[in-house]
C-alpha cells in the first residue's frame, strides 16, 4: 500500500454501477450510479428518510447490493475494509474506552503493512492534548466529534464516511469542525463522504454535492461547488453562494 | 403494648415530613430525582426506612401476647444476635453458608456467563443453546433437589448443585439478553475499522456487556441464597439453614429470627460490596448513565 502517492495520483476511489438495494419488500436505493476521485469532500444529501445512510452502509461494505456493483479501489467492495472508516451518526467512538484507546484502537489495521498515525501526532491534530485520558461521555459534543474524526483518520485511511456528524452541535462549535475537518483534509488528502441536511455545511466542506430524490435514494442531480479551500463563513456574502444554496434549495 | 412500635413510626412520620416539607421531594419523579438529593438527606432517608422498618416489625410485635406466636421484639432478636455471636456459632453457621454459595455460584457464574456471551454473540451457538436454555429454564430449580438427592446425597456436592442449577439457566439467559441489547452500530463501527469476529467479541461485546452482566450476577447472587436455604433445610449439619431449622425445631424463635435476618444483613453487605466494585471497575458505564 503506497499511500503518499494518492496525494498526487487522481483516480476514482469509489465507483457506484447501478446501484440497488433493498430491505425486504421495500426499495431504499434504486439504479445509483456515481464515482468519486481521489482526494475529494463529497456530501450526499436528500430528505429525511430517503435512504442516505444506507448508500453509507452500502458505501462501508456493510451491506452489499442486490443489483449493481459498489467498487472500491477498482475492486468489488464486499467487506468492510480498514482503508475505509465509517463514523455513525450518533456512535462516534467506544464509551468503554479512553480517548487515547479509542484512537488506538482506531489505528488497529487488518494488515500489518498499513501506515498509521502516531498516536500523539495525532491528538495533537484533532486537537485533544490534555483530554487523552478521559471517556468519551466527560467530553464535550464538539470534542466528541474530534475524536470520532480522530478515530477515523488513525489508520490514515483512503476514504472516511460520515453520516450527520456535526448535526448535535451549535454553531460555534460546527464552525469549529468545519475548520478542523478542511485542515485534515488537507494534511491528509483522502476522501471525505458526508451526509448532511444542511445546505450550509455542503457548500462549505465539499466539492461535489451529491442529491437524492424522496425515497428510494436515486440521484437528482451532482453539483460541483468550485470554491478554493479552505472555505469559511465570509462565503455567505457571495453571489456563487447564493446561487448554489438556492439550487441546492430547490434540489430536495 | 403496641406503643414503642407505634412511637417509633411517629417519629419516622416526624422525620419525613419536617425536612422534606418544603423540598417539592414528593413532588418529583423518583427516576428524575434518583442522584440528586444531598448526602445528608440520603443518609437521613436511610434512618427513615430503617426506623420504618424496626417500627413496623416493634408494632405488629407488641400485638401478641407472650407465647410461641409470639414475634420477637426487635431488642430480644438483637439480644438472641448477640448471644448466637459471641458464642461464635452464628459466625460459623454464616462461613459455612458463604462458603457454599462462594462455591456453588461462582461455579454457575463462570459457566453461565462464558454460555451465555457465545450463545449471545455466535448465531449458531445462540440457536443451539437457547433452545435447551429456555427448557430448563422453566422447569422449577426446586424441582431438581430431589434427583441431586439421588445423584449427590445430602453432602456438600449436593448443596453446591443446588446452586448451580438454581441459577444458572437464568444466568445465561440474561446473559444473552445483554448480549442482544448490544447497539449493533458499536459491532458495526468496529467491522468497519477492519476488526475479525474474534477481536469484535473481545474488544466490543465483552466490554460492552459486563457491566450489565454484572447486574445480572448481583441478581442472582440474591437468588442463590434461596436455593442456599433450601438445599440446608434438608440433610444439613451446618450453616444458617440448618440454624433456622434447628430454632424453629427447638420453638427458639428469637433465634429463627436472627437466622432469617442475618441472610438480609449478608445479602445488603454482599449487594453493596459489588455495586461498589462495578462503579469502580465499570466507571465508563456510570458516567454514560449521567448523560
Amino acid at each position: 500500500m503506497v499511500l503518499p502517492e494518492l496525494k498526487t495520483v487522481a483516480m476514482a476511489i469509489i465507483q457506484l454501477d447501478n446501484v440497488t438495494f433493498s430491505y425486504g419488500e421495500n426499495e431504499i436505493v434504486k439504479d445509483v450510479s456515481f464515482s468519486i476521485d481521489m482526494p475529494q469532500i463529497v456530501s450526499i444529501m436528500g430528505p429525511s428518510g430517503c435512504g442516505k445512510s444506507t448508500l453509507l452502509h452500502l458505501l462501508s461494505g456493510l451491506e452489499l447490493p442486490q443489483a449493481g456493483k459498489c467498487l472500491f479501489e477498482g475492486k468489488i467492495l464486499d467487506r468492510p475494509s480498514s482503508n475505509l472508516r465509517y463514523s455513525f451518526q450518533n456512535f462516534d467512538s467506544f464509551p468503554w474506552r479512553t480517548v487515547r484507546e479509542n484512537l488506538l484502537l482506531g489505528g488497529a489495521t487488518s494488515g500489518d503493512s498499513q501506515e498509521v498515525f502516531n498516536i500523539d501526532e495525532l491528538i495533537c491534530m484533532v486537537g485533544l492534548e490534555g483530554h487523552e485520558g478521559k471517556y468519551p461521555s466527560e467530553l464535550s459534543g464538539g470534542m466528541r466529534k474530534r475524536l470520532a474524526l480522530g478515530r477515523c483518520l488513525a489508520a490514515k485511511p483512503w476514504v472516511i464516511l460520515l453520516d450527520e456528524p456535526f448535526s448535535s452541535l451549535d454553531v460555534d462549535a460546527r464552525q469549529e469542525m468545519y475548520a478542523l475537518l478542511q485542515h485534515l483534509w488537507d494534511e491528509w488528502k483522502c476522501v471525505f463522504i458526508i451526509v448532511t441536511h444542511d445546505v450550509h455545511e455542503a457548500i462549505i466542506l465539499s466539492e461535489r454535492v451529491v442529491v437524492s430524490k424522496p425515497l428510494p435514494f436515486r440521484v437528482n442531480d451532482i453539483i460541483d461547488i468550485s470554491f478554493s479551500y479552505p472555505r469559511d463563513d465570509t462565503l455567505i456574502n457571495t453571489r456563487e453562494y447564493l446561487l448554489y444554496a438556492s439550487k441546492l434549495r430547490l434540489l430536495f | 403494648m403496641a406503643w414503642i412500635g407505634t412511637l417509633i413510626l411517629f417519629v419516622v412520620m416526624v422525620l419525613i415530613v419536617v425536612p422534606f416539607y418544603n423540598r417539592k421531594l414528593f413532588d418529583s419523579l423518583s427516576s428524575l430525582s434518583k442522584g440528586k438529593l444531598s448526602r445528608i438527606d440520603g443518609v437521613l432517608l436511610w434512618i427513615v426506612s430503617s426506623l420504618l422498618f424496626i417500627g413496623v416489625w416493634a408494632f405488629f410485635s407488641d400485638l401478641e401476647p407472650e407465647g410461641v406466636n409470639k414475634i420477637p421484639s426487635p431488642l430480644q432478636t438483637l439480644s438472641a444476635g448477640w448471644r448466637l455471636l459471641t458464642s461464635g456459632k452464628l459466625l460459623s453457621e454464616a462461613m459455612v453458608s458463604c462458603l457454599r454459595i462462594v462455591v456453588g455460584f461462582v461455579t454457575a457464574s463462570l459457566v453461565g456467563v462464558s454460555v451465555g456471551l457465545i450463545a449471545g454473540s455466535f448465531l449458531i451457538a445462540n440457536r443451539i443453546i437457547q433452545p435447551i436454555n429456555s427448557f430448563l429454564r422453566y422447569i422449577p430449580p426446586t424441582a431438581f433437589i430431589s434427583l441431586l438427592i439421588v445423584y449427590f446425597g445430602v453432602g456438600e456436592t449436593y448443596k453446591y448443585a443446588v446452586i448451580f442449577f438454581g441459577v444458572i439457566f437464568f444466568i445465561i439467559q440474561m446473559v444473552i439478553d445483554v448480549v442482544e441489547d448490544i447497539d449493533r452500530r458499536y459491532v458495526e463501527m468496529a467491522l468497519t475499522t477492519g476488526y475479525s469476529n474474534w477481536r469484535v467479541f473481545k474488544e466490543v461485546i465483552l466490554p460492552a456487556s459486563l457491566p450489565r452482566v454484572f447486574d445480572v450476577l448481583r441478581i442472582n447472587l440474591s437468588a442463590s441464597w434461596t436455593f442456599l436455604v433450601a438445599a440446608e433445610l434438608i440433610g444439613a449439619q451446618s450453616g444458617l439453614g440448618h440454624l433456622i431449622a434447628m430454632s424453629q425445631r427447638y420453638l427458639r424463635i428469637d433465634e429463627l429470627y436472627v437466622g432469617i435476618l442475618s441472610f438480609g444483613l449478608i445479602g445488603v453487605i454482599t449487594d453493596r460490596g459489588l455495586e461498589l466494585a462495578s462503579r469502580s471497575l465499570f466507571r465508563w458505564y456510570y458516567l454514560s448513565l449521567k448523560q
